[in-house]
């Protein structure tokens, strides 16, 4: 009776498993496509038209810094995702900084933060994001007005964006991406 | 009514698993921010509603052991649907993936699957996943549209990720965004519509 019963859930994981694999099969090279194009126009649009080389865009790790260079090898801008902690948990964002070392644009690309509060850090929410665009990566005034820095704050949502920000001075600070040699 | 139609219809109104039988109110609660993630989550549900609903009404399910074989059908289905979406509707995915991986706990599945179909001809499986699937997509998108119209003032924001560029012109504005009553969009917020929706379905049941 347990052998049966043993035999009969074998069987049920087996189609159950053999569909799976079936449509993951079948759906690889669509998922795999739409992965890459939705980070090449994310890039594309952080870096905001900034620079008219075109980039080999390889599919990388989302955690590490990526450099885009140029045919002679000669780096033209970084991607660098980082990680900062916000009020509610972590928030993932992931920003380009151009050849001159301005950094052209930020994307939250994922936050735990309070809807209709801290939500002013996604940019279909607020404008807030774009006040970080065009400003000098090297610069010591990445912290918000009231901290003593130039980067405007909102009220109600100072926790996330002072965390926000230490959290972009740092990976701006750390990241040192270079073009293979 | 002869029993088939019976079957059918009964999800929607007097059996409604959202506000009658109070299943899968996880979902309901977490998604309905907006009408076009409402109907994303409903109509992955409904995929994963009707294949487990037609699978445990056709493989013969061991008795002794139904509860495991049945939670792995619907976790293939949730799988399969994922990846779907993933292929197809990529934008969509992006939005609605955390909560499309979950359908695999949602109560009201499991609940037809082992309540219903498992001992059920196919074709009463399909109509019973097919009427509890569209009584959880219409309440799903009923909150979905209270909630939006209240917290951003529009309906049918969003749709392009659901639908293609062509229904980008099919959002509304209803109330002016000065209106905007964010309590809507919070969690608390849903908890108080639903709990309104719950009071208004108590004469269906009755």
């Amino acid at each position: 009776m347990n052998l049966r019963t043993a035999l009969h859930l074998g069987l049920i994981t087996s189609l159950g498993s053999l569909m799976v694999l079936f449509i993951s099969e079948f759906t690889e090279a669509a998922r795999t496509e739409n992965r890459r194009d939705a980070l090449r126009s994310s890039w594309m649009e952080l870096l905001q038209g900034d620079s008219s080389e075109t980039f080999e865009f390889a599919t990388r790790q989302l955690h590490e810094p990526v450099a885009l260079c140029d045919q002679h090898g000669i780096l033209q801008a970084a991607i660098i995702p980082g990680t900062a902690s916000g009020y509610a948990g972590p928030i993932a964002f992931v920003m380009a900084v151009n050849r001159s070392g301005k950094v052209t644009g930020v994307r939250v690309t994922s936050h735990s933060e309070t809807p209709g509060i801290g939500d002013v850090i996604e940019e279909n929410k607020s404008d807030w994001i774009q006040t970080l665009s065009k400003r000098d990566a090297e610069a010591t005034s990445w912290k918000l007005v009231r901290d003593g820095g130039e980067i405007d704050g909102v009220s109600g949502a100072t926790i996330t964006l002072r965390g926000l920000v230490r959290g972009l001075s740092e990976s701006l600070a750390q990241a040192r991406p270079e073009c293979p040699k | 009514m002869n029993q088939a139609a019976a079957t059918f219809v009964r999800g929607m109104a007097r059996e409604n698993p959202v506000w009658i039988q109070m299943l899968g109110l996880c979902p309901a609660l977490a998604v309905t921010t907006s009408v076009t993630s409402a109907l994303g989550l409903a109509m992955a549900t409904l995929f994963v509603l009707v294949g487990s609903n037609l699978a445990a009404s056709t493989i013969p399910i061991p008795e002794r052991a139904r509860l495991p074989a049945l939670v792995f059908i619907i976790a293939s289905f949730t799988t399969a649907v994922v990846l779907i979406l993933e292929a197809f509707a990529f934008t969509l995915y992006e939005r609605i993936a955390l909560y499309a991986q979950i359908i695999v706990t949602n109560c009201v599945i499991l609940a037809r699957a082992d309540g219903f179909a498992r001992h059920s001809r196919p074709h009463m499986a399909l109509l019973d996943a097919l009427g509890v699937g569209l009584g959880f997509a219409t309440a799903l998108i009923g909150l979905g549209a209270v909630r939006e119209v209240l917290g951003s003032g529009t309906l049918f924001a969003g749709m392009e990720h659901l639908f293609g560029e062509a229904a980008k012109d099919w959002e509304v504005r209803v109330l002016p965004s000065a209106f905007a009553f964010s309590l809507a969009l919070l969690p608390p917020g849903a908890f108080l519509l639903a709990g309104l929706a719950v009071a208004l379905f108590r004469p269906v049941k009755d």
